[in-house]
């Protein structure tokens, strides 16, 4: 599962240590997040989306929308 | 790992304070194995090793114990350390990797076993006993757990 986080983190112009506080998680799953080494839970997807003010469907793009 | 399963809270400071209470525990319990060994052990017909096994397992668990105790002392005398650490234990991946870890680790174990298990037969009757009842325990739990799990969930 792809995502946009990487793009909207730098947007707010914030590092990965302040995202990954923001939402109750360490540096290196937002890195394997960006990376798309790991999928996102339910509970840390809608995390994500509350804090960057967006729905889920914009953070995180699922594979069968993208073929 | 069991120990923060059981003292898991919202609170770190919470956690910490419980976490140091067993670690003093642990302590006492090594130290009460250590003075058994010395009074009661030196009198008795068990072998040197033994004598020295229980002599060790005591003197580490008091080791484990004090190092546990000023390791939480440590974090609670930085707050921000504590809830970093707190972050770290109760991280998805990080949670998620232990899980993966001790699946895979498991089985691995598992075929292990067997493999020493098959070759302790014509050697050892003892060794041989005590794996195969070690092993059927384990197949066991394992049985048991996954029901536990499949009515859960």
């Amino acid at each position: 599962m792809r995502n946009h986080i990487a793009v909207l983190r730098k947007e707010r112009h914030i590092t990965q240590e302040e995202l990954a506080d923001a939402v109750g998680v360490t540096r290196q799953t937002i890195i394997s997040l960006e990376n798309g080494r790991y999928n996102a839970s339910l509970l840390l997807a809608h995390k994500l989306a509350v804090y960057f003010e967006k729905p889920i469907e914009a953070v995180f793009l699922f594979e069968e929308e993208l073929s | 790992m069991i120990i923060k399963l059981l003292t898991a809270s919202s609170d770190p400071a919470a956690a910490l304070r419980r976490r140091s209470q067993i670690a003093i525990g642990i302590f006492i319990l090594g130290l009460i194995g250590t003075v058994c060994s010395r009074v009661f052990l030196s009198e008795s017909t068990l072998g040197d090793f033994a004598h020295g096994f229980y002599s060790g397992v005591s003197c580490g668990l008091m080791l484990v114990g004090a190092i546990f105790f000023a390791r939480c002392r440590w974090l609670l005398a930085y707050p921000q350390k504590a809830k970093a650490q707190m972050v770290k234990e109760n991280d998805e991946r990080e949670k998620l990797i232990l899980q993966k870890s001790m699946s895979t680790g498991g089985l691995i174990t598992f075929f292990m076993e067997a493999a020493a298990l098959l070759s302790a037969a014509p050697l050892n009757q003892t060794v041989f006993r005590t794996l195969f009842v070690v092993y059927f325990s384990e197949f066991l739990v394992l049985l048991i757990v996954r029901a536990v799990y499949a009515r859960k969930l």
